[in-house]
């Protein structure tokens, strides 16, 4: 009876998604509504991610690789770069602009760029999923860093503690709601990159999308973007259950009361 | 023997203490009683090293080794109880190159913690802890470092009553056992008069003394020292000056 308790929010969203996938398919048969030309029925859709299983396949394998190389390019080096601008003024200083740049200008204008840099394929890619993901790990990181409650530096103080003892015994651990807050963002873009930099820099899904547009296969374009959410849930999902271990281990994340 | 001497501090253009003249014995209880805003908690910081000054000195007859108590426990909610305790000890001894062996760190917060009568909570994380219980371990972890300056900011204004006069007696205890310096920032006249045995009154500004009481009290201090008339006469010394 608990079990079934606990499940009734899972089941009842399933239920609804399920529902909606009926109400689609037979509106899209019977009315046209949608538009099957425009908006292919579940059934279409499912046919196409069959009939094209080999393609599918190689392209969500290209893509989840490149997806996940870029991200975690961008983990590391925004982690490194985040502490170091903490430490280091000249360094934020530098990360200012830099940072100003590549958030206001979309990737989608930086990518040809790329192309020229790195030529055609998995390092265009790369190159683009890191950059997108890369600025909300250093700016959530940064602001976490700087965000410890001035007791517990006294506290520190009080004990002539290092900067280093109080960047990686207290600074990071108090930051570290707002560090994982930053990563799953950058998770969802680092996605977002791969795809535009497989538009230009080819292979994976977004070549996959690109060339079914020009064939006009609205279906194999819904079947990658189905993909394409199940990677990007799959990575969440894989973050999720590393913050819940690490939480298991050490109450990280709680809310701090602090006066 | 902690002495300041003419010390001034500006806070923008405020002046928050002025002139400010103190000496403290070594083992004395100091209370520092006063209005909020009246410049205690900076007077404390400052003679902890934590706040600069603009002039004057503050000197000690013994380089302070100090423990700390905040008006909020200040736990580190991501460490045990064990853990949060050994903190100052493990912090100094990468730190001041004073060479602490880890299981002397270990044993040592054990000790602290059945002071406080919290062994069977250390590895506990303190969002499992009551108010009273944080307070606790915040002291023993304060008094790890054997200080010989313990100075404690409104630890009780976060407890209940019961839990406040547990407190109490226990800091009461400790201070007898250790014979530390003791300065305690309180608003409350009952937590001052239990307490301390020299009790300041701080004006509204400036953090000018307005009375420097003594008291030689003898009898130890108990739940039943709460209804002696020893303690009620000091409250009504107390209340001639600053109401309650």
């Amino acid at each position: 009876m608990n079990f079934l308790m606990s499940q009734a929010r899972p089941l009842k969203s399933l239920i609804s998604f399920l529902l909606l996938m009926v109400a689609w398919e037979f509106g899209g048969n019977i009315f046209n509504i949608p538009p099957r030309h425009l908006i292919p029925t579940p059934w279409m859709i499912s046919a196409a991610l069959w009939e094209l299983r080999e393609d599918f396949i190689l392209a969500f394998y290209e893509t989840t690789l490149r997806t996940l190389a870029g991200f975690t390019l961008s983990l590391v080096a925004g982690l490194c770069l985040a502490f170091g601008a903490h430490l280091f003024q000249f360094l934020r200083n530098l990360l200012l602009p830099l940072s100003l740049f590549f958030q206001t200008v979309p990737i989608i204008a930086i990518a040809p760029l790329l192309v020229i840099y790195f030529g055609f394929g998995a390092p265009t890619v790369i190159a683009s999923s890191t950059i997108v993901s890369l600025f909300p790990i250093i700016a959530n990181t940064l602001i976490g860093l700087e965000q410890t409650p001035i007791a517990y530096l006294d506290l520190f103080k009080l004990s002539h503690a290092s900067p280093w003892q109080i960047l990686f015994r207290l600074r990071w651990p108090y930051a570290y709601p707002q560090i994982i807050a930053g990563i799953k963002i950058s998770a969802g873009l680092a996605v977002i990159g791969t795809i535009a930099g497989e538009f230009v820099g080819g292979g994976g899904l977004g070549a996959m999308i690109d060339s079914a547009r020009t064939q006009q296969r609205i279906d194999v374009v819904f079947g990658c973007l189905i993909l394409l959410s199940v990677l990007g849930i799959g990575l969440l999902s894989l973050l999720n259950g590393i913050n819940k271990m690490i939480l298991k281990w050490r109450p990280l994340a709680l809310p701090l009361k602090i006066f | 023997m902690i002495e300041l001497s003419s010390v001034n501090k500006y806070y923008v253009s405020k002046h928050l203490i002025k002139d400010f003249n103190l000496k403290i014995p070594e083992g004395q209880f100091l209370g520092l009683l006063g209005p909020s805003g009246c410049g205690k908690t900076t007077l404390i910081r400052m003679i902890a090293g934590l706040e600069t000054y603009d002039s004057g000195n503050i000197t000690y007859s013994t380089p302070p080794e100090i423990g700390y108590v905040f008006q909020d426990a200040q736990l580190l909610p991501w460490l045990s109880v064990l853990e949060n305790v050994q903190l100052p000890l493990i912090l100094k001894r990468s730190s001041s190159g004073v060479k602490f062996k880890k299981s002397e760190i270990y044993q040592e917060a054990l000790e602290q913690l059945d002071q406080v009568n919290l062994s069977s909570s250390a590895n506990l994380f303190p969002q499992m802890l009551s108010g009273g219980m944080k307070m606790r371990v915040s002291l023993a972890r304060a008094l790890i470092q054997k200080p010989n300056l313990l100075i404690l900011d409104e630890p009780f204004s976060a407890l209940d009553e019961i839990h406040r006069f547990q407190l109490q007696e226990k800091i009461h205890q400790l201070w007898q056992i250790y014979k530390f310096t003791a300065i305690l920032v309180t608003h409350s006249n009952y937590e001052a008069a239990f307490l301390a045995d020299r009790i300041l009154q701080i004006g509204d500004q400036h953090g000018k003394i307005r009375r420097d009481l003594s008291f030689l009290v003898n009898e130890k201090r108990t739940s039943t020292y709460r209804e002696s008339q020893e303690f009620l006469n000091i409250l009504r010394i107390l209340r001639e000056e600053l109401p309650s």
